[in-house]
């Protein structure tokens, strides 16, 4: 990331994130990343990873849960255990971290932050907290971007 | 209460993905950290960010 793009993302994050935000390496494109803490309406706090890609913002970034680890379904399962899920909206995990569904790639314009990309994954947080409730799975709450 | 409010945004939620209006709106207050739900008549602080846009955009799945 530039630093120009750095000064803008870290103007928006100190503004509605205080505190809540690092930036790790944000000079180094090959392995910088975003650590964000959410927190749910349940109580619980959530720490993401945003991986930063070295051509961002003209590439949309990548988003696991880094803690609490492992997350848990309804039915106990390690939510790392299901892969890629439409019905969970969560895609491959690594290092047994959840990788969250988000911005759709073909949908994806350099005009996102990464401020509205911690909003969409709190959003995915609070339908996580439901399907927890209910056993409803996530695509109950979350629709799906259009295919097109 | 912790589960009521967190029950209140889910069927939020899941209204808006079958395309059904509440009027109401999800809104990020920055204060607390939170996603919150405001109602009609509701006081909206400045500094929030309205999500609900962001949620009607829909969640991707790409493998």
């Amino acid at each position: 990331m530039d630093s120009a793009r750095l000064a803008l993302e870290s103007t928006i994050l100190e503004r509605y994130l205080p505190r809540r935000y690092a930036f790790v390496h944000p000079t180094d494109s090959s392995r910088s990343y975003l650590d964000v803490g959410l927190k749910t309406k349940s109580g619980n706090t959530y720490r993401l990873k945003i991986l930063i890609p070295p051509d961002y913002p003209s590439a949309m970034p990548l988003v696991y849960v880094v803690h609490p680890k492992p997350l848990y379904d309804y039915h106990k399962q390690d939510l790392t255990s299901i892969g890629a899920s439409g019905k969970m909206h969560v895609l491959t995990s690594a290092d047994g971290c959840v990788q969250l569904c988000h911005f759709k790639g073909s949908l994806w314009h350099t005009n996102i932050t990464l401020y509205k990309v911690a909003l969409k994954c709190l959003i995915w947080l609070e339908a996580y907290h439901n399907h927890l409730l209910t056993g409803n799975d996530i695509d109950y709450y979350l629709r799906h971007c259009p295919q097109h | 209460m912790n589960e009521k409010k967190t029950k209140e945004l889910g069927i939020e939620l899941a209204e808006r993905n079958r395309n059904k209006s509440t009027g109401n709106d999800i809104v990020f207050d920055p204060v607390t950290g939170e996603l919150v739900l405001v109602r009609p008549g509701d006081r909206k602080d400045p500094d929030s960010t309205t999500v609900n846009q962001i949620a009607e955009d829909g969640f991707a799945l790409v493998i």
